[in-house]
């Protein structure tokens, strides 16, 4: 029985069901963590034979569909900030754009592979390592005894100090925060330069950033981060489709088949589960692409050229 | 007159007719099939080839598409021990498909400049590129070679042609090839090459098209040439499969908060 399905624009025909089940746990994956999985599936295709650009291109499409499809979920169960949202998604387009030109000047400065590289394995193992050891920390009942202490010395850290003494304070009620609305378009704009260094979506930097950076409580950063995805995503795909023609639509539908059945399975799994063992599931899987990714740096590869239009 | 015009006519259809059945070299070669489709299930196909020569030969055939130019990235140690792409390099006139099957060893076959001639084996393959010294030419294009390979576009089996006599003393060539999915659309030669007393001749030649069938040519020109209209459907499609999906898991949850 003949499996495979032919993508038009990749050009390549890959086995229907791989298909599915590689959206399918990518779609999971998005849907308990709030994050859209390219940096994740896009490497997955490439190994499976979709050529780089229309991998990453097609990935974005059906991120789309797992995104619409997880802030659906989350926004019935109240879990959306959209106030916030929109403030990180003004702040994220414009640091995308600011982001693509500052790639631009390291390539014409040379050696912008290794510094982009070398920024995206120090980011993923601190972010990754921090989140391990704060979850794991505050699993154990460490952290309850540092929040005694804290209340006792009842002396906020230079960090809360100044993100108090900004200016335009907002109260954003989802969320039960109060804080100036200089912060999430700052975050933002910093989310989306390295967004766009990095050519992936942001989502597995800009939950960090929302859990630690403006204590947001875990479930509302995961559908709050999802409906900030879905409109960075609408915006890369057609602009994939309209200047690289890059977007293979047959690939997208077939992944977003299985993604968005994923998504709403992992909406469910993220609302039982405690938001310590959310935050240290999604550790391991930021350091596990960490260590992928050290491993194709340091392992001598089988063949020493590859096609022009990769990551 | 009017009936010498007419028998003429007769004659030049005739004979154009055998010429696109018969070779070059004057032995039909046989493909089946000579023309794919592209559907929505297609993940590659078989091509048979069939043929007679005159006794005695050792037979290859090639397989070729037309030659392109394309960039690829080299990959280098970066400080001593990070493997990253280090440049680029070009190649220029290099068969998008090349295969080569033939009745035995190529090396065993002696054919003086023929091979060279007719591109016949990787070393034979008449390409330019960017490379900066003959060393290292050398070394990329055999990484090349080996990326090609990976992705089936490129392959020698030597092994691969059979053929036995038949009853009028010819001998009946056949032999096999795999074109993958991933094989560019457009027209691909097929050279049948016979090699006798360390002398080589082309016997004949065919050809091989690859095709969109309507429905995948409709979506690749949607893509291409209305490359926005694509990209908004594209989107709009993903958002209301992703509402829907997400309305139907939400059916059988109640109302939420």
């Amino acid at each position: 029985m003949n499996l495979g399905i032919y993508l038009p624009i990749a050009g390549n025909s890959v086995n229907i069901f791989l298909l599915l089940g590689l959206g399918g746990a990518v779609g999971f994956l998005s849907g308990l963590f709030g994050v859209g999985g390219g940096f994740i599936l896009t490497p997955l295709l490439i190994m499976i034979g979709i050529p780089p650009t229309i991998a990453a291109a097609s990935d974005s499409n059906q991120i789309v569909a797992a995104s619409a499809s997880g802030t659906f979920a989350h926004a019935r169960g109240g879990t959306v900030d959209f106030k916030m949202g929109i403030f990180l998604l003004i702040g994220g387009m414009v640091g995308g754009t600011c982001g693509v030109k500052l790639v631009q000047f390291l390539r014409a400065m040379g050696e912008a592979n290794f510094v982009i590289t070398i920024t995206y394995i120090v980011m993923l193992a601190g972010i990754g390592s921090y989140m391990f050891y704060d979850s794991l920390s505050s699993m154990r009942g460490e952290r309850s005894a540092d929040s005694k202490e804290e209340k006792i010395s009842e002396r906020p850290s230079l960090y809360a100090r100044f993100a108090g003494a900004l200016p335009w304070k907002m109260e954003f009620e989802r969320s039960k925060i109060t804080l100036s609305a200089l912060m999430p378009l700052f975050f933002g704009v910093l989310v989306g330069v390295l967004a766009a260094i990095m050519g992936v979506g942001g989502g597995f930097i800009m939950v960090p950033v929302m859990v630690y950076l403006l204590r947001m409580p875990m479930h509302v950063v995961v559908g709050t981060s999802l409906f900030q995805i879905l409109f960075t995503c609408m915006n890369v795909t057609v602009m994939q489709a309209w200047m690289n023609h890059t977007v293979d639509f047959v690939l997208a539908l077939i992944l977003l088949i299985g993604s968005v059945i994923g998504a709403q399975i992992g909406a469910g799994v993220s609302r039982k589960l405690k938001a310590d063992q959310l935050k240290i599931l999604m550790s391991i899987i930021v350091l596990a692409v960490m260590v992928k990714m050290l491993a194709g740096l340091l392992i001598t590869p089988a063949i020493l050229v590859s096609l022009k239009g990769g990551h | 007159m009017k009936r010498l015009i007419i028998f003429t006519l007769i004659c030049v259809t005739i004979i154009a007719a055998a010429e696109t059945n018969i070779a070059r070299g004057g032995s039909e070669v046989i493909l089946e099939p000579d023309n794919i489709s592209i559907g929505f299930f297609y993940s590659g196909r078989k091509a048979h080839l069939r043929t007679e020569t005159p006794p005695g030969y050792d037979v290859v055939v090639k397989v070729a598409g037309p030659d392109e130019g394309l960039r690829l990235k080299k990959k280098g140690k970066v400080g001593g021990f990070l493997w990253m792409n280090v440049g680029e390099i070009g190649f220029e006139n290099v068969p998008n498909l090349y295969m080569i099957g033939s009745s035995r060893g190529l090396a065993d076959m002696l054919v003086g400049d023929f091979f060279e001639r007719e591109q016949i084996g990787y070393d034979a393959i008449n390409f330019h590129s960017t490379a900066e010294t003959e060393e290292e030419e050398e070394f990329l294009f055999g990484e090349f070679v080996k990326l090609k390979e990976k992705e089936g576009l490129y392959s020698i089996d030597e092994r691969s042609v059979h053929h036995r006599i038949i009853g009028d003393g010819n001998q009946e060539i056949t032999a096999e090839f795999d074109l993958p999915a991933k094989a560019p659309l457009g027209k691909y030669q097929v050279m049948v090459y016979g090699i006798k007393n360390g002398d080589g001749t082309l016997l004949g030649t065919g050809e091989i098209q690859i095709a969109q069938s309507s429905p995948v040519a409709f979506i690749s020109s949607l893509a291409y040439r209305r490359g926005l209209l694509y990209g908004c459907l594209a989107v709009v499609i993903a958002v209301v499969a992703g509402l829907f999906t997400g309305m139907i898991f939400g059916m059988g949850k109640g109302k939420a908060h």
